[in-house]
């Protein structure tokens, strides 16, 4: 039971970081959680609205910014103990799925989105954090998001016979990879690979692509029969939920997913739809161990799931559409 | 003539007509008998009738309404509009916009009104519904353009450079944008900024009450906040409780649980805004620099007895509470910029009897549940009056 590390991260932040504190008092009062919906929560857009951090200015070891698709920057600050947290939580949860070691990294994405500085986003962070498990990496696009047939080719026989960790973004996997080489007539031997995914579904709505629709063209296109999608966030950077041989995203052993109502806040029951709540277990330098996201989703206990992994699934919908707020003043304040 | 989309009007088209700089006597009976038609028209339209505001804005335009507010306007019959006046909708209240082209109308200008890109679909209706009786209206027919802009329109921006009155609707941002626009150094400008307002209730007299009237009470402050998300300038944030300690413990408890129990059947925040909430508590929390006294064990209605938080916005079901002895003692915790204050169980013009001698901060004491009844005097303007020029004879 995670409950009583997220208890003590709570009474950690609430003693090092007093706009929480503050918030918490203000929201929730001073009682222990007893289970965990009755642990503290902060929305997400928090991170974008403040500076949360519970270490001292001298112990900040990495600043983690992403621009969020409203303009405003998530800031995560960490320590060194979160840092390595997060690194060892990412590598226990790929070798869960992907086996120990590193791989041929075949990146569905171009260069330029590492190489920029100026730009980091959601797809900078993913591509550079899995590059953990790396041994030589290639990228498949050029600057224009056009897939470079010669260039995929070479690094595949460059590496023929190992097995190929294929890396990139939902909608560019989709666009870049599937739809190019569907329209193109070319093939792309990927049988021996396998396709990790993430960022959500949101950009292939108007497509009306779903997860069973995606795996089957990519199987056709390309023989590869391994294709998981995750789902993570840089809240909580390290901790991800990734897709079981079964299609199912488990919540790994340091964290865990409730869903709440959007109007009430109240706790959901398995198979509900409702906003998805994130637990971890690692962020000391930060109050993240407890947020509740702008996604919707299901959760369902994972007991009985055939794969053997026993943590909560979770079922991503999608984010919550904008607010149509009524009112007199300048839209937001 | 339908709404000139942004890209039309950004091209340079949409306003071939438009008589520009034109004016009228405010005694013209045009004006009146045109509103007079519109609002018939509105008022058996089937589709415009599903919308309360628009119901409003339709009576707001009957020829008696019109009529009395043209003749408590001094010397009408000496009065004529300063030429165009160019009107800056607010982006979220749909039926604004017309209100605003009226206190044009009736003070005699030629307007060109920008609506918000988004077009709600009462917005649609009532353009409608004005292309639809104008035509009878030969003398008015091009002194009115609906139009829409992008941000920062050069377009827009040239015709404020010439036009004679401006009326902007929106936040403070919104008003110094276009406050620091260059103009003629005659125009007329009204502003209608960032506002905040308050209820005030007498505890013994809502005690007295029947069930049935408390639900009614009930209804009419749902209407000024809750109607709105609590997010209109006109809707409360602060609720003064006026009487004993004893009796009003008792009122609170009782209004709030018959609020709530009106918010559970009929009203769904936003789940982004429900967000928002709870960052707001952490905003003030922040800039108080500690925490916050509140309660959200209703699920709609959080209250706060906190009056620190009277400067904070307050929105989205947030209400800070203050218990006063007496009316005048409300004086002390209004804000600079208070607009309205709404009365329960008291006379509003007791009420400003008893601030009078504070120099009454609010622009509109008025019974709760008519908050958001817009009127041709608002914010401490007399609109009609300010968007006219009376000639001096003799």
């Amino acid at each position: 039971m995670i409950l009583d590390d997220l208890n003590a991260l709570t009474r950690h932040h609430r003693a090092h970081c007093k706009p929480y504190a503050d918030y918490v008092q203000s929201m929730f009062g001073k009682d222990e959680a007893e289970d965990l919906s009755q642990v503290p929560y902060l929305p997400a857009r928090a991170f974008k609205s403040f500076k949360l951090q519970s270490i001292p200015e001298a112990d900040v070891f990495k600043t983690m910014r992403s621009s969020g698709t409203s303009g405003a920057q998530s800031t995560i600050i960490l320590d060194k103990l979160t840092a390595q947290r997060q690194t060892r939580a990412l590598t226990a949860s790929f070798a869960d799925h992907f086996g120990k070691g590193r791989f041929p990294m075949l990146v569905i994405d171009t260069e330029s989105t590492v190489k920029d500085r100026l730009s980091f986003s959601a797809r900078t962070a993913g591509v550079n954090g899995f590059s953990l498990f790396s041994r030589g990496r290639a990228f498949a696009l050029n600057d224009d998001l056009k897939l470079d047939l010669p260039r995929t080719r070479a690094f595949l026989e460059e590496h023929a016979g190992k097995p190929i960790f294929v890396f990139g973004f939902t909608f560019l996997i989709w666009t870049a990879l599937f739809e190019e080489l569907a329209t193109s007539g070319e093939k792309l031997d990927l049988s021996n690979a396998f396709i990790l995914h993430g960022g959500g579904w949101k950009k292939l709505e108007d497509r009306k692509v779903d997860n069973a629709t995606f795996k089957a063209r990519l199987a056709e296109t390309t023989g590869c029969t391994r294709v998981h999608n995750y789902y993570g966030m840089i809240e909580q950077t390290g901790t991800i939920y990734i897709e079981c041989e079964e299609g199912r995203l488990h919540a790994g052993p340091q964290s865990d997913v409730i869903v709440r109502d959007p109007h009430t806040h109240a706790v959901l029951g398995p198979g509900e739809t409702g906003l998805i709540q994130v637990f971890s277990t690692i962020q000391e330098s930060y109050p993240g161990h407890s947020v509740l996201t702008e996604d919707m989703g299901r959760v369902y206990p994972g007991t009985d799931c055939p794969c053997g992994r026993t943590g909560t699934i979770v079922e991503i919908e999608g984010r919550l559409p904008k607010a149509e707020i009524r009112g007199c003043s300048d839209a937001y304040r | 003539m339908p709404i000139v989309d942004a890209k039309t009007f950004e091209s340079g088209a949409g306003l071939d007509h438009f008589a520009f700089g034109t004016s009228r006597p405010c005694d013209d009976p045009q004006p009146v008998a045109f509103l007079n038609a519109l609002s018939k028209r509105l008022l058996t339209d089937k589709a415009a009738r599903a919308y309360p505001d628009l119901a409003t804005f339709a009576y707001f335009c009957r020829k008696a309404n019109a009529t009395r507010a043209l003749s408590a306007l001094p010397k009408a019959s000496h009065r004529f509009g300063w030429g165009t006046a160019i009107h800056i909708a607010p982006s979220n209240i749909p039926v604004n916009f017309a209100f605003s082209w009226v206190m044009g109308l009736l003070s005699g200008n030629s307007n060109i009104v920008r609506l918000p890109s988004r077009i709600f679909d009462q917005s649609a209706l009532l353009v409608e519904a004005v292309d639809a009786v104008l035509p009878d209206f030969q003398n008015l027919k091009y002194k009115v353009a609906f139009i829409q802009s992008e941000r920062d329109s050069p377009r827009l921006n040239a015709l404020i450079k010439q036009t004679h009155a401006l009326v902007v609707w929106g936040g403070d941002a919104t008003a110094s944008q276009f406050r620091a626009l260059p103009k003629r150094p005659a125009c007329v400008e009204l502003y209608f900024p960032d506002r905040v307002s308050s209820a005030l209730i007498d505890a013994a007299h809502y005690l007295s009450l029947p069930d049935k009237e408390r639900v009614a009470l009930a209804t009419a402050f749902f209407n000024d906040s809750f109607l709105v998300d609590q997010n209109a300038c006109s809707s409360p944030g602060i609720v003064f409780w006026h009487g004993t300690s004893a009796g009003i413990e008792k009122a609170k408890a009782l209004f709030w649980d018959t609020l709530t129990k009106l918010t559970q059947n009929t009203y769904q925040l936003d789940p982004v805004a429900k967000i928002d909430k709870m960052l707001n508590v952490m905003h003030m929390a922040d800039t108080l620099d500690r925490p916050i006294a509140l309660d959200h064990t209703r699920q709609d209605v959080w209250l706060s007895p906190d009056d620190g938080l009277r400067d904070l916005p307050l929105r989205f079901g947030m209400f800070v509470e203050l218990d006063v002895d007496s009316p005048a003692q409300i004086a002390s915790y209004l804000r600079d910029n208070e607009q309205t204050l709404t009365v329960s169980g008291l006379d509003p013009h007791d009420v400003f009897t008893a601030l009078k001698p504070t120099g009454c901060r609010p622009d509109r004491i008025v019974p709760m549940g008519r908050a958001l009844d817009i009127g041709l005097h608002w914010d401490g303007k007399d609109t009609l009056s300010l968007l006219s020029r009376r000639v001096e004879v003799g």
